[in-house]
């Protein structure tokens, strides 16, 4: 028996495919930013509301992941704008590869500058792969709880804004803002944070000025505070 | 339940090196991944046996060394991957 040292990244491949995506959306002076959150966080209803609040200026295209079927993608299309559907089929993410080819798809023969990429619901696993997006933007919406920001936090460390949604919603709930603020500020402090209600359309002007607003300010260089003894969520 | 996209890479990069080494079995594998990487160590393995029946694979153990203290978050590193989410092969024990 022998042994042999590799010290290589074990998802080496996905990570050539973010790269080639980061190559491909420069080439086409286009961004990419990815929605991530549970099922029915209001995903989707957000990316309506924002294709039409912006009205064709940045030109959007969208890739919607799913399980299974093409109904985001059915409801993407009828607000007006090129989709494309990735069905993972058991897959609980999205991978660089898949969206590669999707992203050839969308942009072929198109001019587009912005893509969206709806991710499979799931604040676990797409909070571990890059898939060449600008940022990740998740969302919580006030119906699933303050607590899930403490609960997951690799996605919300990671993410370049936090969307809370359904905000109509408040006086139903024990949700509150600024517990979720607060804990998001521990893991992340140099993005920000937008409150709103895709279908009332309330609360969705600072999220537009952001959405157009070109490359997302980067973070400050702080550091976040070490928290004591933690790991990441375990399993998936 | 990511492990199986991490399973593939597994056996991608064990070709590689089968490759570049030549051996005929696999008897372990150490891997290393940073602690927000939200790995389940046996539902890897289970994963793992389950991918590998029958191949030249079949019976290597996945050995998981999780690095304890989290790193600094990466404040949105654009396109890098995150030192905290990574997975790395550190070595394989073949024959």
């Amino acid at each position: 028996m022998r042994k042999i040292t590799v010290m290589e990244r074990v998802l080496a491949a996905d990570d050539a495919w973010a790269r080639e995506n980061r190559r491909l959306l420069a080439a086409r002076g286009a961004r990419m930013y990815e929605l991530v959150g549970s099922p029915g966080a209001g995903k989707t209803a957000l990316l309506e509301r924002t294709i039409l609040l912006l009205g064709g200026r940045p030109r959007v295209g969208v890739i919607e992941g799913d399980l299974a079927t093409a109904r985001d993608a059915e409801r993407i299309r009828r607000a007006g704008v090129p989709v494309v559907q990735i069905n993972t089929g058991s897959g609980c993410h999205l991978s660089a590869h898949a969206v590669h080819a999707a992203l050839a798809d969308l942009l072929s023969g198109r001019r587009l500058d912005l893509v969206f990429v709806e991710n499979v619901g799931n604040l676990v696993c797409p909070a571990a792969f890059d898939l060449g997006e600008d940022a990740k933007i998740a969302l919580v919406s006030v119906t699933e709880g303050d607590d899930k920001v403490e609960k997951y936090p690799l996605l919300f460390a990671r993410a370049r804004a936090l969307v809370l949604t359904k905000t109509a919603l408040l006086p139903h709930t024990d949700f509150r803002p600024a517990a979720a603020v607060r804990a998001f500020r521990k893991l992340n402090r140099g993005s920000p944070v937008f409150a709103v209600d895709s279908l009332a359309g309330s609360g969705l002007d600072p999220w537009i000025a952001f959405v157009r607003g070109g490359r997302p300010a980067r973070g400050k260089a702080r550091r976040p505070p070490r928290r004591s003894g933690a790991a990441g969520p375990r399993g998936s | 339940m990511h492990e199986l996209s991490i399973v593939e890479g597994i056996m991608r990069q064990a070709e590689r090196q089968r490759g570049r080494h030549r051996f005929s079995r696999v008897k372990a594998v150490d891997l290393v991944c940073g602690p927000h990487s939200c790995l389940a160590e046996e539902t890897l393995q289970f994963l793992f046996d389950a991918v590998t029946r029958a191949t030249w694979l079949e019976g290597a153990r996945l050995r998981v060394t999780r690095l304890g203290e989290p790193p600094p978050m990466p404040g949105g590193g654009e396109g890098a991957p995150a030192p905290d989410v990574a997975v790395y092969i550190r070595s394989l024990e073949v024959e």
